[in-house]
């Protein structure tokens, strides 16, 4: 668990709005591993495709169908 | 016929003293004459061939020259042939070897551009299935709302074990 004293900003970027259930899952793993003081900023971004990506402070999780993509071109660039 | 000796001695007197007169007076200019002539001919043989043996020699001195000039004109001619040969082939030589490393250098040249279209074709491909593949799956979840939620639910189950 980390301390923090100032909130610390944490940007959810998916393709479509999260459920409330996913939120609220993804919160409580959020708040497990960094502490309550989080400051949630929800975006919505048609260009990641599909899944979703979590920021926390300068530290990313990025789990979106654009990343695998991006993975994909990378992979074939260097084995083609 | 009687033989009269006093007039025999008067006769070989007289014949004696015509006899000096004449070689005093006439055989001894003209013997000296006939010298100084025979002196001048053999001069003038000696001086001709003198002359001649000079001209045999000049000529002798010519033939040899004009050996010597042929002689020396063809090693010179057989010289700039040998060279102007030899500058021909090195000439070829050179062209040859020329040509031959411009000819490695444009197949090189031609290889290495080969290699870096065939990177890029490679590259543009992968870009045009990536991108072509991105936008029907996008497509595909825009219509298919649930399996958009499906696929988030997943991504977060292993979202969640890196947090």
């Amino acid at each position: 668990m980390t301390n923090t004293t100032a909130a610390t900003v944490v940007v959810i970027t998916s393709a479509v709005e999260l459920s409330s259930k996913q939120l609220a899952t993804l919160k409580k793993a959020l708040e497990s591993k960094y502490g309550k003081q989080l400051d949630y900023q929800l975006v919505v971004d048609s260009s990641v495709v599909g899944g979703l990506k979590v920021r926390v402070g300068s530290t990313e999780y990025n789990a979106t169908l654009q990343a695998k993509f991006e993975t994909l071109r990378q992979h074939l660039h260097s084995h083609i | 016929m009687d033989i009269q000796l006093p007039q025999i001695l008067f006769q070989i007197i007289n014949f004696s003293v015509v006899a000096g007169a004449l070689t005093y007076l006439l055989y001894k200019p003209v013997q000296k004459i006939m010298s100084e002539r025979a002196a001048r001919i053999e001069e003038g043989q000696k001086a001709a061939e003198k002359a001649l043996t000079e001209q045999q020699q000049a000529e002798e001195l010519t033939k040899t020259s004009k050996k010597t000039a042929e002689k020396e004109a063809a090693t010179i001619i057989a010289e700039a042939k040998k060279t102007a040969d030899r500058l021909s082939q090195e000439i070829q030589v050179k062209t040859q070897e020329h040509a031959k490393a411009q000819l490695m250098k444009f197949q090189s040249d031609w290889q290495g551009e080969k290699k870096k279209l065939v990177e890029e074709l490679k590259h543009q491909f992968a870009d045009s299935v990536v991108a072509a593949a991105e936008k029907v799956v996008g497509n595909s979840f825009k219509v298919d709302q649930k399996a958009q939620s499906k696929l988030i639910d997943e991504e977060l189950e292993q979202l969640l074990k890196k947090i």
